[in-house]
């Protein structure tokens, strides 16, 4: 085999471990938010228990509108509220410090107190959330659903289960409806 | 057009094209602006002395003359390579000075438009002059630089952190406002690595460098040249993401462009991997002996010429015997003193 071979062969390989490692969620303890994709507007996503959901939303600051929904496609009725139980799924906007915390486990903040409003649990029902303006500080964020993620141990009994959540997300700067009232 | 003007957002959008629009244009006035390559060419012929050649008897030995003349043709060799040289290095001189007047013209002009003018437009005029200008001072300093690998692979990166920076300027002083990646569509989206990516590399390509060494041109199949370039690509992007994991610095505008182009890169990465894996399998041997005799050829002709510049005295003269050695050089001694 010869040089350029080898050179060849080698690049390719390299191209098949970086297309592994870069498989959007990818449960890997070293790919950390490498492979997140980019959330879209509306989407389909599978939460497991005992562990989360992310994307990364992209750069946000100053006063923007948000509209976040969940959709149930299973009942009109939010019936997705009440199979949680105790224990709630966690929506979290975060930016990127705040994020590496949560992955690592480690105690993590909020930029805006209104995004803890975003969790949904027996008191919060109303899963359509409407935010006209919301002051954002300028940094890199990223969507979270957890589902008591890393709370494997503190668990009564440990059985997985998984959830299809439809969501529907929207930022917009805060004069932005009112330009384009579409 | 006044319905458009009322509206923020469509004005920011039609900003955003004519940032585009504008650094093309300079673009393109600096392309129309350079000499030809053909005129370039011209310097290797400007300084060829002519002169009249005459016979004369030579007092020495004939083997002197030999030797005094082939001193001769070095020297002018060298004289030729030196001036060459000198030619270049006036040439590089006056480009950089001309890149500097324009630059410093530029950013003094929108510094000037910017200070006096608080229209909108004015503004995002006078942005777009400075960056133009910065980009034109660093390039004539650049042509002033040595042409050592280090350097050559620290200015692209230099330049990328440059023109960043400079474009997260114009963007503040037009104060648009930076959607977040997810809700950009795909022309938005395409546009960012443009101006981030591509843009700089244009400029700086476009412009005269006066490289001194000629780039081979590669053997390799066109899809190895791009999945290697898309490899380093894809490296520079995951160190710069990397870097900002660490969160000792917040730039967040530079994290959604870095992973917005690293997203891009993978989805090239696939089609790319897929196209030389083909090539790959398909034609390894041809292609490979290919690149290899030419490699073998380029090192074989170095060495003879080499070998020949350094005379025969120098080559192999431990592995023969020296009568036999210098049996060639002595036939040719006797024919030439027959003559």
């Amino acid at each position: 085999m010869t040089d350029s071979n080898w050179k060849r062969g080698g690049n390719i390989i390299i191209a098949l471990i970086i297309l592994v490692l870069t498989i959007p969620d990818l449960d890997m303890p070293y790919t950390k938010n490498y492979n997140l994709s980019f959330c879209s507007d509306s989407e389909v996503i599978e939460v497991e228990r005992f562990d989360f959901f992310a994307c990364e939303i992209g750069y946000l600051e100053g006063e923007m509108s948000l509209i976040l929904q969940l959709i149930s496609s299973e009942s009109e009725n939010w019936g997705l509220v009440d199979s949680f139980g105790d224990s709630p799924i966690n929506i979290l906007i975060l930016n990127q410090q705040n994020y590496n915390n949560f992955y690592d486990k480690e105690n993590y903040d909020v930029s805006n107190i209104e995004f803890l409003s975003l969790n949904i649990n027996e008191d919060n029902k109303d899963l359509s959330i409407n935010f006209p303006i919301i002051d954002i500080p300028s940094d890199y964020y990223f969507l979270v659903f957890d589902w008591e993620y890393g709370k494997e141990d503190e668990a009564d009994y440990a059985s997985t289960s998984t959830l299809d959540i439809s969501y529907y997300i929207q930022f917009r700067d805060s004069g932005y409806w009112e330009s384009r009232p579409y | 057009m006044l319905v458009l003007l009322d509206s923020a957002n469509y004005l920011l959008e039609v900003y955003f094209w004519l940032i585009l629009g504008s650094i093309l244009l300079v673009t393109l006035t600096i392309i129309f602006a350079r000499p030809a390559p053909s005129q370039l060419n011209d310097n290797n012929e400007y300084d060829l002395k002519e002169g009249i050649v005459t016979e004369k008897a030579s007092d020495d030995h004939h083997a002197n003359t030999e030797r005094k003349e082939i001193d001769d043709k070095e020297l002018n060799k060298e004289e030729i390579e030196e001036e060459q040289e000198v030619l270049i290095q006036q040439a590089k001189k006056q480009w950089a000075l001309a890149f500097t007047i324009f630059g410093l013209s530029f950013m003094t002009v929108g510094s000037i438009v910017i200070y006096f003018f608080e229209y909108t437009f004015t503004t995002f005029f006078g942005s777009c002059m400075i960056y133009v200008g910065v980009m034109s001072i660093v390039k004539g300093m650049t042509l002033q630089l040595s042409e050592l690998g280090l350097v050559k692979k620290i200015v692209p990166i230099g330049i990328f952190f440059l023109n960043f920076g400079l474009i997260s300027l114009v963007l503040y002083l037009i104060e648009v406002d930076i959607q977040p990646w997810m809700m950009m569509d795909t022309g938005i989206r395409s546009s960012y690595l443009f101006v981030i990516y591509v843009l700089p590399y244009l400029i700086w390509t476009i412009v005269p460098s006066f490289n001194t060494t000629k780039e081979v041109k590669s053997t390799y199949p066109w899809a190895s040249i791009i999945l290697k370039n898309n490899l380093k690509f894809i490296l520079f992007n995951f160190i710069i993401i990397s870097i900002l994991n660490l969160n000792l610095i917040s730039l967040p505008f530079l994290r959604q462009v870095t992973k917005g182009a690293l997203e891009f890169s993978i989805y090239i990465l696939m089609i790319t991997v897929l196209l030389e894996t083909v090539a790959f399998i398909r034609k390894p041997k041809a292609t490979s002996n290919e690149i290899d005799q030419t490699e073998d050829l380029d090192a074989k002709i170095t060495t003879d010429y080499d070998r020949t510049e350094e005379g025969l005295a120098i080559r192999d003269f431990y592995e023969e015997e020296e009568n036999e050695y210098f049996s060639t050089e002595v036939i040719e001694q006797e024919e030439k003193n027959d003559r």
